[in-house]
């Protein structure tokens, strides 16, 4: 990352800049606030998870 | 019958006044084209009207059936599509500054099924900019506004095509489901609205938000009507793989005739949904609706899913990420042309590591099975649609009982689930709040199991009249 990431803040701003986007310094709080709000909701699922569970497009065809 | 009583008629009845030529498609369009522009001001319900071209086809129709050439219920009737539903040719904006311009190449597959039926095109119509919302309160091209009080949100993101549908304006719209964009509308609407199965209705030429939770679904008078609309645009297409290897099942024709009663039906309430957030006058409304359906002789309990807010976790990491991966090229390149709500959700999805997208998708994967398992002891759940009634536009916080809320955190509370795990979903209007707005009561069932929740939904329509109630318009 180009930037400090110590913080929320410093690596929201790090990853928009990796990314190519444009930093608004009135929305690096909240981004910080939503993306660790995500990274939650993407740890609370972790404890589902088997090494051998993998990832897949949700697929409801039956099979055949 | 007047022209207001036209308008209003299901698209089933009218579909039978054009067969036996009681009434042509021109006055239909036509009256269909009166009604429209007469609204737009107050409900900004479209994003561009084509008069010239539905009167074109409109005539066009009524030589075809003239001469014999009857194609069937959707045959010169006129309906309408949100505008991120490509029209070869034809401005496509999805609601967004960035594509004012766009005019794609190939139409969406559900248009071209209907062209193919001999639908008519009224418009399309406004809708949440990108479909990245539950208001419809669009930036760009001005709020759609919900016809029973144009005050307020008609929900979203398919606001426009319910706002359409309840003001009399066209006999169906095609929306598309996210999160519950055609089921949140169609509740706060007073309309019905049918999300398909995840792979029952080609997706191709309806502009991406979430490629895994996309569905494209109609939104119209009736359970009848929406059955209808999707034994036009339902089946494979190869444009979609996600529809290849599921042979359509037509459902319109399995209601004719269908039998009033419920019985041997067992339906479950879906606890975890809904407690929270509950305005009173939707839970009195939904309370009520399953006495109707126990009435009918449908056996009712109550199913516990405790894999519910993990899926939910699933629904926003994919959702966020997806929405981000197609919009970056331009979350780059023109992130001026977004509205501040839309830019800010994109650049927090964008930020969401790959591997928690995986790990969600991974989760998915694991839990919706379990899902399907535990709702397998019933034949169809329920829940109320939407919590509330359609909150004032702007709105950022609403009281329900003693809490403070942003309404636009909960319209999709009880949708979403049923995009994560692709199951088939229905609205249908069951009541009022104590304002009176309407509220919606939802159906899922297994998934391509579209047949009963309509047969639920056709047999409440059948012994209720909410769906026929109307907007205080005229």
């Amino acid at each position: 990352m180009s930037t400090d990431a110590t913080d929320g803040v410093g690596l929201v701003r790090a990853a928009m800049e990796d990314l190519g986007l444009t930093v608004r310094a009135e929305r690096e709080q909240a981004l910080a606030a939503e993306r660790e709000a995500l990274c939650q909701q993407a740890e609370r699922l972790r404890r589902h998870l088997e090494p051998t569970d993998e990832p897949g497009r949700l697929d409801l065809r039956p099979p055949g | 019958m007047d022209a207001i009583d036209l308008c209003y008629l299901s698209l089933v009845d009218v579909a039978e006044l054009v067969r036996t030529r009681q009434v042509s498609p021109v006055e239909l369009a036509q009256a269909a084209l009166d009604r429209a522009e007469r609204l737009q001001p107050s409900l900004n319900a479209f994003i561009r009207l084509d008069g010239e071209g539905l009167l074109r086809e409109a005539r066009r129709a009524d030589g075809e059936i003239a001469s014999g050439a009857y194609r069937g219920p959707l045959h010169g009737v006129p309906i309408s599509l949100k505008d991120l539903l490509a029209v070869a040719g034809e401005l496509t904006t999805a609601g967004s500054r960035i594509l004012s311009d766009a005019r794609p190449n190939e139409d969406a597959a559900a248009w071209t099924r209907l062209k193919a039926a001999g639908a008519l095109l009224v418009g399309k119509t406004n809708l949440h900019e990108f479909a990245f919302g539950a208001t419809s309160v669009n930036l760009h091209y001005g709020p759609a506004r919900n016809p029973w009080d144009s005050t307020r949100v008609p929900g979203g993101s398919s606001g426009g095509s319910a706002a359409s549908i309840s003001a009399g304006v066209g006999y169906a719209s095609i929306g598309s489901d996210t999160g519950g964009s055609v089921r949140c509308p169609a509740a706060l609407c007073g309309v019905t609205g049918l999300k398909p199965t995840y792979g029952r209705v080609s997706r191709a030429g309806a502009f991406p938000l979430s490629w895994s939770q996309d569905h494209v679904g109609p939104i119209a008078r009736s359970a009848w009507d929406c059955a209808v609309v999707l034994d036009a645009i339902a089946g494979p297409d190869p444009a979609d793989p996600t529809t290849l290897g599921v042979a359509a099942s037509p459902v319109a024709g399995t209601l004719h005739g269908q039998s009033h009663g419920l019985r041997g039906l067992r339906l479950g309430i879906f606890s975890a949904l809904g407690d929270e957030y509950l305005e009173p006058g939707v839970r009195t409304a939904f309370d009520l609706a399953v006495e109707q359906l126990v009435g009918l002789g449908a056996e009712v309990t109550t199913i516990e899913v405790p894999e519910e807010h993990d899926l939910l976790d699933a629904a926003s990491v994919i959702l966020m990420a997806e929405a981000a991966a197609i919009h970056l090229p331009w979350l780059r390149t023109r992130p001026d042309s977004y509205s501040d709500e839309v830019r800010g959700r994109l650049e927090a999805g964008a930020l969401v590591p790959a591997v928690d997208y995986i790990d969600a998708e991974r989760a998915r994967r694991k839990l919706v099975p379990r899902v399907l398992e535990r709702m397998a002891a019933v034949d169809a759940v329920l829940s109320p649609t939407v919590p509330i009634g359609a909150p004032p536009i702007e709105s950022t916080h609403i009281r329900v009982g003693d809490r403070e809320v942003d309404p636009r955190g909960v319209l999709l509370r009880l949708t979403r689930f049923f995009n994560v795990t692709g199951q088939p979903a229905i609205s249908v209007p069951c009541g009022f709040t104590e304002d009176g707005l309407p509220v919606g009561l939802q159906i899922a069932a297994q998934p391509w199991r579209e047949d009963v929740i309509l047969r639920v939904a056709h047999a409440y329509q059948r012994v209720t009249e909410w769906h026929k109630h109307r907007p205080a318009l005229d």
